[in-house]
């Protein structure tokens, strides 16, 4: 089974997504995340720095992804690993990115209760004012959380 | 307790590693392996009480991992991956696994999932 995602599975699977993603920042020992706003896009455009994209197959086909600044992404992989930010090395973080990146999928595998969910090896990006697109045909939720005083992005394309 | 993790990816040795400590295992010595080629290798010249490993790594991905290295030992080997289904999981265990930790993984599924191997 694969194809697009029918419309009453669309809510339920963004919804396990973005509580995975507080999970995981949670668990993780990210104290402050919090749910600032959510947007509906007609195209998958990943905006920021620090930027982790997934593809997802299987019983639902859909992209996944990741955007903050360069100085969150970094204190973010610090935190998940527990080591402290000058002890990273740049590869670190494209590897953290990615890792969180299937990490938050794999979240929200478990909790949309949706079986055959397949997610591909995660991409990630670090660099200056990046603007990564993926052409898709489905709508995108740009859903925008405050960590500290900076701001995350969750791209959900289903 | 000797521990193996093999995984490809070095934040997620470190994730593995801090998760195990914080979930306050009595651990002498861990050992990392970036693909199951180079876990197979460490195998061969060192003796290890726990095997952690991922599934999808480039190289030699976990589940060929596991079959090798059932060809010469019997230490307990727990999967740590995404890949969840089923069907997945029942061929890595009738592959010789024994185990299965999904991701996100908190200290205390791991002492849950693990806490036979330190008893
Ligand atoms: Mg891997």
């Amino acid at each position: 089974m694969s194809g697009p995602v029918p419309p009453e599975q669309q809510e339920p699977l963004a919804e396990a997504l973005k509580t995975s993603l507080l999970d995981v920042l949670e668990t993780m020992a990210w104290s402050a995340v919090k749910l600032s706003r959510e947007e509906q896009h007609s195209n998958f455009m990943v905006r920021g720095e620090a930027c982790g994209v997934m593809r997802v197959h299987g019983a639902v086909t859909g992209l996944i992804g990741l955007a903050t600044s360069q100085y969150t992404g970094k204190e973010l992989v610090s935190r998940i690993v527990g080591l402290s930010t000058d002890m990273l090395q740049p590869e670190d973080i494209t590897d953290g990115l990615a890792e969180l990146a299937n990490l938050i999928g794999g979240g929200m595998k478990a909790k949309a209760g949706i079986s055959g969910i397949h997610l591909d090896p995660p991409m990630a990006m670090v660099g200056q004012g990046i603007l990564a697109e993926w052409k898709t045909e489905a709508m995108t939720r740009v859903i925008t959380f405050e960590v500290g005083r900076d701001q995350l992005r969750l791209y959900a394309n289903f | 307790m000797r521990i193996l993790i093999v995984d490809d990816s070095s934040v997620m040795r470190k994730i593995v590693t801090r998760g195990l400590r914080q979930a306050g295992f009595a651990i002498d010595e861990i050992l990392e392996a970036g693909d199951g080629q180079q876990g197979l290798e460490v195998l061969s010249n060192q003796t290890v009480d726990l095997i952690l490993s991922d599934w999808n790594m480039p190289n030699m991905d976990g589940l060929t991992f596991v079959r090798e290295a059932r060809k010469t030992i019997q230490t307990p080997i727990v999967m740590v991956t995404t890949e969840g289904g089923e069907g997945k999981v029942n061929e890595a265990i009738a592959s010789g696994a024994n185990g299965h930790i999904k991701k996100p993984f908190t200290p205390d599924t791991l002492k849950d999932t693990l806490g036979k191997y330190f008893a």
